[in-house]
Protein backbone atom coordinates (compact mmCIF):
# COMPACT_ATOMS: atom_id res chain seq x y z
CA UNK A 1 0.00 0.00 0.00
CA UNK A 2 3.12 2.09 0.99
CA UNK A 3 4.35 0.91 -2.43
CA UNK A 4 1.36 2.43 -4.36
CA UNK A 5 0.91 5.52 -2.75
CA UNK A 6 4.10 6.44 -2.87
CA UNK A 7 3.83 5.67 -7.07
CA UNK A 8 0.51 7.61 -7.06
CA UNK A 9 3.05 10.52 -5.34
CA UNK A 10 4.82 10.17 -8.73
CA UNK A 11 1.82 10.58 -10.85
CA UNK A 12 0.61 13.77 -11.99
CA UNK A 13 0.67 16.34 -15.01
CA UNK A 14 3.10 18.25 -13.44
CA UNK A 15 6.02 15.88 -13.56
CA UNK A 16 8.53 15.54 -10.52
CA UNK A 17 11.45 12.74 -10.18
CA UNK A 18 11.66 10.46 -7.78
CA UNK A 19 14.91 11.47 -6.53
CA UNK A 20 13.02 14.86 -5.61
CA UNK A 21 10.10 12.76 -4.58
CA UNK A 22 12.05 11.00 -1.62
CA UNK A 23 13.96 14.38 -1.10
CA UNK A 24 11.01 16.21 -0.57
CA UNK A 25 9.42 13.56 2.01
CA UNK A 26 12.74 12.93 3.96
CA UNK A 27 12.65 17.04 4.22
CA UNK A 28 9.16 18.23 4.95
CA UNK A 29 10.44 21.46 6.73
CA UNK A 30 13.20 22.25 4.69
CA UNK A 31 13.35 26.06 3.76
CA UNK A 32 15.49 26.06 0.72
CA UNK A 33 15.15 28.74 -1.73
CA UNK A 34 15.40 27.03 -4.66
CA UNK A 35 12.01 28.39 -6.69
CA UNK A 36 11.39 24.93 -8.42
CA UNK A 37 12.16 22.86 -5.11
CA UNK A 38 9.56 25.02 -3.01
CA UNK A 39 6.97 24.39 -6.11
CA UNK A 40 7.80 20.74 -6.24
CA UNK A 41 7.41 20.82 -2.27
CA UNK A 42 3.84 22.62 -1.99
CA UNK A 43 2.52 20.01 -4.88
CA UNK A 44 3.86 17.30 -3.15
CA UNK A 45 2.80 18.43 0.61
CA UNK A 46 -0.09 20.21 -0.49
CA UNK A 47 -2.02 18.55 -3.28
CA UNK A 48 -0.44 15.43 -3.58
CA UNK A 49 -0.34 13.84 -0.25
CA UNK A 50 -3.54 14.77 0.95
CA UNK A 51 -5.40 13.80 -2.51
CA UNK A 52 -4.10 10.68 -2.34
CA UNK A 53 -4.56 9.81 1.46
CA UNK A 54 -8.42 11.49 0.99
CA UNK A 55 -8.69 8.62 -2.01
CA UNK A 56 -7.12 5.74 0.47
CA UNK A 57 -9.69 7.01 3.10
CA UNK A 58 -12.61 7.67 1.07
CA UNK A 59 -12.39 4.16 -0.80
CA UNK A 60 -11.38 2.21 2.53
CA UNK A 61 -14.65 3.58 4.29
CA UNK A 62 -17.22 2.53 1.28
CA UNK A 63 -15.65 -0.95 0.77
CA UNK A 64 -15.99 -1.25 4.70
CA UNK A 65 -18.91 -0.30 5.15
CA UNK A 66 -20.22 -2.43 2.08
CA UNK A 67 -18.43 -5.37 3.46
CA UNK A 68 -20.38 -4.68 6.84
CA UNK A 69 -23.87 -3.63 5.64
CA UNK A 70 -23.69 -7.21 3.16
CA UNK A 71 -23.24 -9.38 6.13
CA UNK A 72 -25.75 -7.44 8.39
CA UNK A 73 -28.53 -7.51 5.87
CA UNK A 74 -27.60 -10.91 4.82
CA UNK A 75 -27.28 -9.94 1.13
CA UNK A 76 -24.49 -9.85 -1.38
CA UNK A 77 -26.25 -6.97 -3.14
CA UNK A 78 -26.46 -4.57 -0.56
CA UNK A 79 -23.87 -1.47 -0.70
CA UNK A 80 -24.02 2.07 1.16
CA UNK A 81 -26.07 3.61 -0.95
CA UNK A 82 -29.26 1.23 0.20
CA UNK A 83 -30.08 2.80 4.17
CA UNK A 84 -30.75 6.31 1.75
CA UNK A 85 -27.96 8.05 3.94
CA UNK A 86 -25.57 8.63 0.17
CA UNK A 87 -28.48 10.05 -1.35
CA UNK A 88 -29.62 12.27 1.88
CA UNK A 89 -25.74 13.48 2.34
CA UNK A 90 -26.11 14.37 -1.54
CA UNK A 91 -28.84 16.58 -1.29
CA UNK A 92 -27.49 18.66 1.80
CA UNK A 93 -24.39 19.11 -0.33
CA UNK A 94 -26.02 20.32 -3.62
CA UNK A 95 -28.31 22.42 -1.38
CA UNK A 96 -25.39 23.81 0.36
CA UNK A 97 -23.95 24.26 -3.10
CA UNK A 98 -26.88 25.95 -4.50
CA UNK A 99 -27.52 28.32 -1.31
CA UNK A 100 -23.43 29.29 -1.58
CA UNK A 101 -22.46 28.00 1.41
CA UNK A 102 -18.94 27.39 2.25
CA UNK A 103 -17.05 24.36 2.02
CA UNK A 104 -17.75 23.78 5.82
CA UNK A 105 -21.50 24.33 5.54
CA UNK A 106 -21.25 22.08 2.46
CA UNK A 107 -19.70 19.48 4.98
CA UNK A 108 -22.24 20.18 7.74
CA UNK A 109 -25.14 20.25 5.80
CA UNK A 110 -24.36 17.14 4.02
CA UNK A 111 -23.33 14.90 7.14
CA UNK A 112 -26.69 16.22 9.31
CA UNK A 113 -28.93 14.93 6.85
CA UNK A 114 -27.28 11.55 6.27
CA UNK A 115 -27.51 11.16 10.47
CA UNK A 116 -30.68 12.40 10.31
CA UNK A 117 -32.10 10.24 7.88
CA UNK A 118 -30.54 7.50 9.70
CA UNK A 119 -32.54 8.84 12.71
CA UNK A 120 -36.21 9.34 10.74
CA UNK A 121 -35.87 5.70 9.92
CA UNK A 122 -35.01 4.85 13.56
CA UNK A 123 -38.29 6.76 14.33
CA UNK A 124 -40.41 5.45 11.91
CA UNK A 125 -40.01 1.66 12.42
CA UNK A 126 -39.92 2.47 15.83
CA UNK A 127 -43.69 3.77 14.89
CA UNK A 128 -44.67 1.45 12.92
CA UNK A 129 -43.62 -1.17 15.40
CA UNK A 130 -41.13 -2.71 13.27
CA UNK A 131 -37.83 -4.31 13.52
CA UNK A 132 -37.56 -6.34 10.99
CA UNK A 133 -34.37 -5.50 8.26
CA UNK A 134 -36.33 -6.05 5.35
CA UNK A 135 -38.44 -3.37 6.16
CA UNK A 136 -35.23 -0.92 6.84
CA UNK A 137 -34.00 -1.75 3.37
CA UNK A 138 -36.90 -0.76 1.83
CA UNK A 139 -37.36 2.45 3.90
CA UNK A 140 -34.01 3.22 2.73
CA UNK A 141 -34.57 2.87 -1.13
CA UNK A 142 -37.87 4.90 -0.61
CA UNK A 143 -35.79 7.35 1.03
CA UNK A 144 -32.95 6.94 -1.92
CA UNK A 145 -35.50 7.38 -4.43
CA UNK A 146 -37.01 10.59 -2.42
CA UNK A 147 -33.88 12.38 -1.97
CA UNK A 148 -32.58 11.42 -5.62
CA UNK A 149 -35.64 13.62 -6.65
CA UNK A 150 -34.93 16.38 -4.61
CA UNK A 151 -31.24 16.34 -6.14
CA UNK A 152 -32.60 16.53 -9.28
CA UNK A 153 -34.86 19.55 -8.40
CA UNK A 154 -31.66 20.99 -7.27
CA UNK A 155 -30.11 20.77 -10.45
CA UNK A 156 -32.65 22.04 -12.45
CA UNK A 157 -33.31 24.77 -10.23
CA UNK A 158 -29.40 25.84 -10.52
CA UNK A 159 -27.69 27.94 -12.40
CA UNK A 160 -26.32 26.54 -15.53
CA UNK A 161 -23.45 28.48 -16.11
CA UNK A 162 -21.94 28.37 -12.77
CA UNK A 163 -24.09 26.39 -9.90
CA UNK A 164 -24.91 23.15 -11.99
CA UNK A 165 -21.47 22.38 -13.05
CA UNK A 166 -19.91 22.13 -9.76
CA UNK A 167 -22.74 20.42 -8.47
CA UNK A 168 -22.59 17.73 -11.27
CA UNK A 169 -18.82 17.60 -10.08
CA UNK A 170 -19.29 17.50 -6.71
CA UNK A 171 -22.05 14.65 -7.32
CA UNK A 172 -20.13 12.45 -9.29
CA UNK A 173 -17.21 12.26 -7.02
CA UNK A 174 -13.90 14.14 -7.02
CA UNK A 175 -10.73 14.31 -4.79
CA UNK A 176 -9.88 17.48 -6.74
CA UNK A 177 -10.13 19.77 -3.83
CA UNK A 178 -8.13 17.92 -0.81
CA UNK A 179 -6.80 19.71 1.26
CA UNK A 180 -5.37 18.90 5.21
CA UNK A 181 -8.57 19.79 6.62
CA UNK A 182 -10.34 17.55 4.50
CA UNK A 183 -8.37 14.62 5.07
CA UNK A 184 -8.49 15.20 8.93
CA UNK A 185 -12.20 15.60 8.43
CA UNK A 186 -12.49 12.23 7.21
CA UNK A 187 -9.56 10.07 8.16
CA UNK A 188 -9.90 10.92 11.95
CA UNK A 189 -13.47 9.36 12.35
CA UNK A 190 -12.52 6.73 9.71
CA UNK A 191 -10.06 5.12 11.07
CA UNK A 192 -11.90 5.34 14.47
CA UNK A 193 -15.09 3.76 13.41
CA UNK A 194 -13.20 1.26 11.29
CA UNK A 195 -11.41 0.07 14.04
CA UNK A 196 -14.47 -0.29 15.91
CA UNK A 197 -16.36 -1.66 13.26
CA UNK A 198 -13.49 -4.44 12.86
CA UNK A 199 -13.64 -4.87 16.63
CA UNK A 200 -17.20 -6.11 15.85
CA UNK A 201 -16.65 -8.37 13.35
CA UNK A 202 -17.24 -11.41 15.21
CA UNK A 203 -20.97 -10.19 15.89
CA UNK A 204 -21.26 -9.53 12.46
CA UNK A 205 -20.74 -13.11 11.45
CA UNK A 206 -23.22 -14.31 13.83
CA UNK A 207 -25.98 -11.44 12.73
CA UNK A 208 -24.89 -12.70 9.56
CA UNK A 209 -26.95 -15.85 10.20
CA UNK A 210 -30.07 -14.47 10.61
CA UNK A 211 -32.27 -12.94 13.23
CA UNK A 212 -33.65 -16.40 14.71
CA UNK A 213 -29.90 -17.69 14.86
CA UNK A 214 -28.63 -14.21 16.56
CA UNK A 215 -31.37 -14.72 19.01
CA UNK A 216 -30.95 -18.16 20.17
CA UNK A 217 -27.43 -17.76 20.69
CA UNK A 218 -27.91 -14.93 22.82
CA UNK A 219 -27.39 -11.88 20.77
CA UNK A 220 -29.40 -8.57 21.08
CA UNK A 221 -30.04 -8.54 17.51
CA UNK A 222 -31.85 -5.12 17.05
CA UNK A 223 -29.14 -3.26 19.96
CA UNK A 224 -26.44 -4.48 17.06
CA UNK A 225 -27.74 -3.69 14.19
CA UNK A 226 -28.29 -0.23 15.17
CA UNK A 227 -25.12 0.38 16.55
CA UNK A 228 -23.53 -1.14 13.22
CA UNK A 229 -25.76 1.32 11.45
CA UNK A 230 -25.15 4.48 13.20
CA UNK A 231 -21.38 3.55 12.51
CA UNK A 232 -21.93 2.90 9.49
CA UNK A 233 -23.53 6.59 8.45
CA UNK A 234 -21.28 7.89 10.28
CA UNK A 235 -18.14 7.53 7.91
CA UNK A 236 -20.86 7.20 4.90
CA UNK A 237 -22.06 11.25 5.15
CA UNK A 238 -18.82 11.77 6.27
CA UNK A 239 -17.41 10.38 3.03
CA UNK A 240 -19.94 11.80 1.10
CA UNK A 241 -19.82 15.45 2.09
CA UNK A 242 -15.94 15.87 1.51
CA UNK A 243 -15.81 13.60 -1.70
CA UNK A 244 -19.08 13.55 -3.59
CA UNK A 245 -21.48 10.18 -4.11
CA UNK A 246 -18.95 7.57 -5.40
CA UNK A 247 -20.30 4.19 -6.38
CA UNK A 248 -19.45 0.61 -6.89
CA UNK A 249 -16.75 0.71 -4.87
CA UNK A 250 -18.53 -0.55 -1.43
CA UNK A 251 -20.77 -3.62 -3.64
CA UNK A 252 -17.23 -4.77 -5.83
CA UNK A 253 -14.78 -4.65 -3.43
CA UNK A 254 -16.39 -6.71 -0.77
CA UNK A 255 -16.62 -9.48 -3.14
CA UNK A 256 -13.21 -9.02 -3.96
CA UNK A 257 -12.24 -9.71 -0.57
CA UNK A 258 -14.46 -12.39 0.07
CA UNK A 259 -12.50 -14.20 -3.16
CA UNK A 260 -9.60 -13.52 -1.44
CA UNK A 261 -10.16 -14.62 2.74
CA UNK A 262 -13.61 -15.97 2.66
CA UNK A 263 -16.49 -15.21 4.41
CA UNK A 264 -15.29 -14.84 7.94
CA UNK A 265 -15.52 -10.61 8.95
CA UNK A 266 -12.55 -11.19 10.75
CA UNK A 267 -10.32 -11.45 7.94
CA UNK A 268 -13.13 -10.18 5.13
CA UNK A 269 -13.52 -6.16 6.98
CA UNK A 270 -9.49 -5.47 7.25
CA UNK A 271 -8.85 -6.87 3.62
CA UNK A 272 -11.97 -5.36 2.74
CA UNK A 273 -10.49 -2.17 4.33
CA UNK A 274 -7.35 -2.36 2.53
CA UNK A 275 -8.21 -3.52 -0.66
CA UNK A 276 -11.22 -0.14 -0.94
CA UNK A 277 -8.20 2.28 -0.10
CA UNK A 278 -5.43 0.90 -2.46
CA UNK A 279 -8.47 0.73 -5.45
CA UNK A 280 -9.80 4.19 -5.24
CA UNK A 281 -6.17 5.27 -4.99
CA UNK A 282 -5.72 3.74 -8.38
CA UNK A 283 -8.84 5.24 -9.60
CA UNK A 284 -7.98 8.73 -8.37
CA UNK A 285 -4.50 8.28 -10.45
CA UNK A 286 -6.12 7.18 -13.21
CA UNK A 287 -9.23 10.15 -13.10
CA UNK A 288 -5.91 13.08 -12.90
CA UNK A 289 -3.77 11.23 -15.22
CA UNK A 290 -6.39 9.98 -18.36
CA UNK A 291 -7.61 13.92 -19.64
CA UNK A 292 -6.19 16.90 -19.57
CA UNK A 293 -9.78 17.65 -17.57
CA UNK A 294 -10.25 15.80 -14.49
CA UNK A 295 -13.08 12.85 -14.90
CA UNK A 296 -15.05 12.56 -12.24
CA UNK A 297 -14.49 9.41 -9.64
CA UNK A 298 -17.55 8.01 -9.65
CA UNK A 299 -17.44 7.72 -13.26
CA UNK A 300 -14.57 5.60 -13.47
CA UNK A 301 -15.31 3.46 -10.55
CA UNK A 302 -18.52 2.41 -12.49
CA UNK A 303 -17.24 1.98 -16.10
CA UNK A 304 -14.55 -0.42 -13.92
CA UNK A 305 -16.70 -1.42 -11.61
CA UNK A 306 -19.16 -2.70 -13.47
CA UNK A 307 -17.65 -5.39 -15.30
CA UNK A 308 -15.93 -6.32 -12.54
CA UNK A 309 -18.82 -6.73 -10.68
CA UNK A 310 -19.87 -9.54 -13.41
CA UNK A 311 -16.20 -11.28 -13.22
CA UNK A 312 -16.31 -11.44 -9.56
CA UNK A 313 -19.73 -13.07 -9.55
CA UNK A 314 -18.85 -15.26 -12.64
CA UNK A 315 -15.81 -15.89 -10.29
CA UNK A 316 -18.32 -16.82 -7.12
CA UNK A 317 -20.54 -19.10 -9.13
CA UNK A 318 -17.66 -21.23 -10.30
CA UNK A 319 -16.10 -21.43 -6.78
CA UNK A 320 -19.36 -22.46 -5.48
CA UNK A 321 -19.96 -24.93 -8.32
CA UNK B 1 -37.70 -37.41 42.31
CA UNK B 2 -36.16 -34.62 39.59
CA UNK B 3 -37.08 -30.68 40.06
CA UNK B 4 -38.85 -29.05 37.78
CA UNK B 5 -35.78 -27.09 35.50
CA UNK B 6 -38.93 -25.21 33.21
CA UNK B 7 -42.35 -24.76 33.71
CA UNK B 8 -45.35 -22.79 31.58
CA UNK B 9 -48.09 -20.96 32.73
CA UNK B 10 -50.95 -21.03 30.70
CA UNK B 11 -48.41 -20.49 27.62
CA UNK B 12 -49.67 -19.15 24.45
CA UNK B 13 -47.44 -20.00 21.36
CA UNK B 14 -47.73 -17.64 18.30
CA UNK B 15 -47.06 -15.09 16.23
CA UNK B 16 -49.55 -12.37 15.58
CA UNK B 17 -52.81 -15.09 16.13
CA UNK B 18 -52.36 -18.09 18.72
CA UNK B 19 -51.27 -21.17 17.22
CA UNK B 20 -50.90 -23.39 20.64
CA UNK B 21 -53.31 -24.00 23.08
CA UNK B 22 -52.63 -22.97 26.88
CA UNK B 23 -49.96 -25.04 28.07
CA UNK B 24 -49.27 -26.08 31.39
CA UNK B 25 -46.07 -27.63 31.31
CA UNK B 26 -43.40 -28.92 33.79
CA UNK B 27 -40.19 -30.10 32.96
CA UNK B 28 -37.90 -32.12 35.18
CA UNK B 29 -34.23 -32.33 35.24
CA UNK B 30 -32.73 -35.03 32.82
CA UNK B 31 -35.96 -35.21 31.56
CA UNK B 32 -36.59 -36.07 27.21
CA UNK B 33 -39.11 -35.08 25.87
CA UNK B 34 -40.75 -35.03 22.60
CA UNK B 35 -43.10 -32.62 20.91
CA UNK B 36 -45.81 -34.21 18.47
CA UNK B 37 -48.12 -32.58 16.05
CA UNK B 38 -49.18 -32.61 12.52
CA UNK B 39 -48.15 -29.36 10.46
CA UNK B 40 -48.92 -25.92 11.72
CA UNK B 41 -49.77 -27.12 15.23
CA UNK B 42 -47.04 -25.14 16.85
CA UNK B 43 -44.05 -27.37 16.96
CA UNK B 44 -41.63 -24.92 16.35
CA UNK B 45 -43.04 -21.75 17.43
CA UNK B 46 -43.15 -23.53 20.65
CA UNK B 47 -39.76 -24.02 20.64
CA UNK B 48 -38.40 -20.72 19.76
CA UNK B 49 -41.07 -19.29 22.71
CA UNK B 50 -38.95 -21.40 25.01
CA UNK B 51 -35.72 -20.05 23.36
CA UNK B 52 -36.42 -16.77 23.03
CA UNK B 53 -36.64 -16.02 20.07
CA UNK B 54 -40.29 -15.34 20.00
CA UNK B 55 -42.36 -13.29 22.91
CA UNK B 56 -44.63 -15.70 24.09
CA UNK B 57 -48.26 -14.86 22.20
CA UNK B 58 -50.14 -15.23 26.22
CA UNK B 59 -48.43 -16.93 29.60
CA UNK B 60 -45.38 -17.11 30.99
CA UNK B 61 -42.19 -19.25 30.89
CA UNK B 62 -40.16 -19.63 34.68
CA UNK B 63 -36.67 -21.26 33.61
CA UNK B 64 -34.06 -19.82 35.58
CA UNK B 65 -30.90 -21.66 33.00
CA UNK B 66 -29.43 -21.34 29.90
CA UNK B 67 -31.03 -22.76 27.07
CA UNK B 68 -29.15 -23.77 23.73
CA UNK B 69 -31.18 -24.39 20.35
CA UNK B 70 -30.49 -26.57 17.44
CA UNK B 71 -32.60 -24.85 14.44
CA UNK B 72 -33.58 -27.14 11.14
CA UNK B 73 -30.53 -27.27 9.55
CA UNK B 74 -32.03 -27.42 6.07
CA UNK B 75 -33.22 -24.20 6.04
CA UNK B 76 -29.76 -22.70 7.24
CA UNK B 77 -27.68 -21.00 4.78
CA UNK B 78 -24.26 -20.85 6.87
CA UNK B 79 -21.45 -20.15 4.71
CA UNK B 80 -18.84 -20.49 7.28
CA UNK B 81 -16.24 -22.87 8.46
CA UNK B 82 -17.31 -25.75 10.70
CA UNK B 83 -15.02 -24.30 13.40
CA UNK B 84 -16.32 -20.66 13.21
CA UNK B 85 -20.01 -22.08 13.50
CA UNK B 86 -19.32 -24.00 16.56
CA UNK B 87 -17.07 -21.10 18.10
CA UNK B 88 -20.35 -18.79 17.92
CA UNK B 89 -22.27 -21.20 20.48
CA UNK B 90 -19.80 -18.87 22.96
CA UNK B 91 -20.45 -15.73 21.83
CA UNK B 92 -22.43 -14.42 24.83
CA UNK B 93 -19.11 -14.35 26.66
CA UNK B 94 -17.32 -12.57 24.28
CA UNK B 95 -19.35 -9.36 24.76
CA UNK B 96 -19.53 -6.49 22.07
CA UNK B 97 -16.31 -6.21 20.81
CA UNK B 98 -15.02 -9.46 21.98
CA UNK B 99 -13.74 -12.60 19.79
CA UNK B 100 -13.44 -16.55 20.41
CA UNK B 101 -10.09 -16.98 22.47
CA UNK B 102 -8.02 -20.20 22.03
CA UNK B 103 -9.93 -21.73 24.76
CA UNK B 104 -13.15 -21.40 22.85
CA UNK B 105 -11.36 -22.37 19.68
CA UNK B 106 -9.70 -25.71 21.40
CA UNK B 107 -13.42 -26.77 23.18
CA UNK B 108 -14.70 -26.42 19.64
CA UNK B 109 -12.38 -28.68 18.16
CA UNK B 110 -12.32 -31.34 21.08
CA UNK B 111 -16.27 -31.39 20.95
CA UNK B 112 -16.42 -31.80 16.76
CA UNK B 113 -13.38 -34.42 17.90
CA UNK B 114 -16.22 -35.95 19.91
CA UNK B 115 -18.70 -35.97 17.66
CA UNK B 116 -16.30 -37.98 14.91
CA UNK B 117 -15.85 -34.26 12.63
CA UNK B 118 -12.29 -33.86 12.68
CA UNK B 119 -11.50 -33.84 9.44
CA UNK B 120 -14.47 -31.43 8.63
CA UNK B 121 -12.79 -28.83 11.08
CA UNK B 122 -11.99 -26.62 8.54
CA UNK B 123 -14.39 -27.50 5.60
CA UNK B 124 -17.31 -24.94 4.81
CA UNK B 125 -20.67 -25.51 6.65
CA UNK B 126 -22.51 -25.58 3.38
CA UNK B 127 -20.83 -28.65 2.14
CA UNK B 128 -21.44 -30.47 5.18
CA UNK B 129 -24.10 -34.03 4.53
CA UNK B 130 -27.48 -33.51 6.71
CA UNK B 131 -26.29 -35.74 9.59
CA UNK B 132 -22.90 -33.80 9.90
CA UNK B 133 -24.98 -30.16 9.68
CA UNK B 134 -26.94 -31.58 12.65
CA UNK B 135 -23.83 -32.53 14.51
CA UNK B 136 -21.95 -28.94 14.15
CA UNK B 137 -25.21 -27.48 15.58
CA UNK B 138 -25.79 -29.53 18.33
CA UNK B 139 -22.00 -28.78 19.25
CA UNK B 140 -22.60 -25.20 18.86
CA UNK B 141 -25.48 -25.39 21.00
CA UNK B 142 -23.16 -27.40 23.72
CA UNK B 143 -20.88 -24.51 23.66
CA UNK B 144 -23.44 -22.53 24.94
CA UNK B 145 -22.85 -24.25 28.40
CA UNK B 146 -27.01 -24.60 28.11
CA UNK B 147 -28.66 -27.28 30.86
CA UNK B 148 -31.80 -27.38 28.07
CA UNK B 149 -31.00 -28.20 24.95
CA UNK B 150 -33.98 -27.70 22.25
CA UNK B 151 -33.91 -29.08 19.23
CA UNK B 152 -36.59 -28.19 16.37
CA UNK B 153 -36.91 -31.49 14.12
CA UNK B 154 -33.21 -32.78 14.77
CA UNK B 155 -33.97 -36.17 12.66
CA UNK B 156 -36.11 -34.45 9.74
CA UNK B 157 -34.19 -34.99 6.45
CA UNK B 158 -31.58 -37.82 7.59
CA UNK B 159 -30.87 -41.27 6.53
CA UNK B 160 -31.89 -44.20 9.48
CA UNK B 161 -28.75 -44.63 9.92
CA UNK B 162 -27.98 -40.60 11.00
CA UNK B 163 -31.46 -40.76 12.68
CA UNK B 164 -30.52 -43.51 15.37
CA UNK B 165 -27.13 -41.52 15.39
CA UNK B 166 -28.84 -38.57 16.72
CA UNK B 167 -31.20 -40.18 19.07
CA UNK B 168 -28.37 -42.33 20.46
CA UNK B 169 -26.21 -38.98 20.85
CA UNK B 170 -29.22 -36.62 22.51
CA UNK B 171 -29.73 -39.80 25.18
CA UNK B 172 -26.08 -39.96 25.53
CA UNK B 173 -26.22 -36.31 26.13
CA UNK B 174 -28.79 -36.20 28.60
CA UNK B 175 -26.69 -38.77 30.93
CA UNK B 176 -22.97 -37.58 30.07
CA UNK B 177 -23.86 -33.52 29.83
CA UNK B 178 -26.94 -33.70 32.58
CA UNK B 179 -29.08 -32.59 29.66
CA UNK B 180 -32.43 -32.02 29.17
CA UNK B 181 -33.52 -32.51 25.99
CA UNK B 182 -36.89 -30.62 24.38
CA UNK B 183 -37.07 -32.07 20.68
CA UNK B 184 -39.89 -31.74 18.10
CA UNK B 185 -40.53 -34.30 15.82
CA UNK B 186 -43.22 -36.16 13.15
CA UNK B 187 -41.67 -39.80 13.96
CA UNK B 188 -43.68 -40.88 17.04
CA UNK B 189 -41.26 -43.79 17.14
CA UNK B 190 -38.33 -41.63 17.81
CA UNK B 191 -40.36 -40.32 20.61
CA UNK B 192 -40.77 -43.88 21.81
CA UNK B 193 -36.67 -44.83 21.72
CA UNK B 194 -35.52 -41.45 22.93
CA UNK B 195 -38.14 -39.74 25.27
CA UNK B 196 -39.80 -40.21 28.65
CA UNK B 197 -42.07 -37.25 28.40
CA UNK B 198 -44.22 -36.69 25.72
CA UNK B 199 -46.28 -33.24 24.71
CA UNK B 200 -49.22 -34.39 21.90
CA UNK B 201 -50.51 -30.86 20.38
CA UNK B 202 -53.55 -30.72 19.23
CA UNK B 203 -55.84 -27.84 18.00
CA UNK B 204 -57.53 -26.93 20.53
CA UNK B 205 -56.32 -29.29 23.64
CA UNK B 206 -52.52 -30.84 24.23
CA UNK B 207 -51.85 -34.29 26.10
CA UNK B 208 -48.93 -34.10 28.03
CA UNK B 209 -47.37 -36.61 30.59
CA UNK B 210 -44.91 -39.66 30.38
CA UNK B 211 -43.96 -41.26 26.75
CA UNK B 212 -45.35 -45.29 28.20
CA UNK B 213 -48.87 -43.43 29.29
CA UNK B 214 -49.15 -40.85 26.74
CA UNK B 215 -47.72 -42.54 23.56
CA UNK B 216 -50.65 -44.90 22.52
CA UNK B 217 -52.33 -46.46 19.26
CA UNK B 218 -55.29 -44.05 19.95
CA UNK B 219 -53.98 -40.94 21.24
CA UNK B 220 -51.74 -41.05 17.85
CA UNK B 221 -54.27 -42.31 15.39
CA UNK B 222 -56.55 -39.46 17.16
CA UNK B 223 -53.49 -36.72 16.13
CA UNK B 224 -52.51 -37.76 12.75
CA UNK B 225 -56.05 -38.93 11.88
CA UNK B 226 -54.46 -42.57 10.88
CA UNK B 227 -54.09 -46.01 12.39
CA UNK B 228 -50.69 -46.39 14.23
CA UNK B 229 -49.90 -49.61 15.65
CA UNK B 230 -47.73 -50.28 18.44
CA UNK B 231 -45.43 -53.49 18.80
CA UNK B 232 -42.57 -55.32 20.33
CA UNK B 233 -39.40 -56.07 17.86
CA UNK B 234 -36.45 -57.70 19.36
CA UNK B 235 -37.17 -56.56 22.74
CA UNK B 236 -38.15 -52.98 21.58
CA UNK B 237 -40.89 -51.33 21.63
CA UNK B 238 -41.92 -49.61 18.02
CA UNK B 239 -44.57 -47.67 16.63
CA UNK B 240 -45.55 -46.97 13.62
CA UNK B 241 -48.22 -45.85 10.78
CA UNK B 242 -50.69 -48.16 8.85
CA UNK B 243 -50.98 -46.77 5.67
CA UNK B 244 -54.44 -47.35 3.79
CA UNK B 245 -55.48 -46.18 0.10
CA UNK B 246 -58.15 -43.54 -0.17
Amino acid sequence: MIGLALFSLFLGHYSITVSEIFNILSQPFSKKQDYSFIIHQQIIWQVRIPRILLAFFAGASLALCGAVLQGLFYNPLVDPHVIGVTSSSAFGGTLAILLNLSTFGLLGLSFSFGLSTLLFIFVLLKGLKQNNLLILILVGLILSGFFSALVSLMQYLADTEEKLPSIVFWLLGSFATANWNKLIILAVPTSLVSWLLIRLSWRINILSLGDNEAKSLGVSVLFSCWLILILCTFIISIQVAVSGCIGWIGLIIPHAARLIVGKNHQYLLPIAFWLGGGFMMITNDIARLINSAEIPIGIITAVIGAPCFVLLLRQQIFSRS
Amino acid sequence: MSSPILTTHELICGYKIDITPPLDLVVNHHDIVAILGVNGRGKSTLLKTLMGIIPPFAGKIDCVCQCGFVPQNFSLNIDYQVWEVVVMGRSKQWGLFGKPNEETKQLAYETLTNFGLKEHIHRPFSLLSGGQKQLVLIARALLTQCEILLLDEPTTALDLHNQQKILNLLTSLAIQHNLTIIFSTHDPAHAMYAANQVLLLQENNYQYGKTEQFLTESNLSQLYHISMKKITLENSLTIFPIYHSE
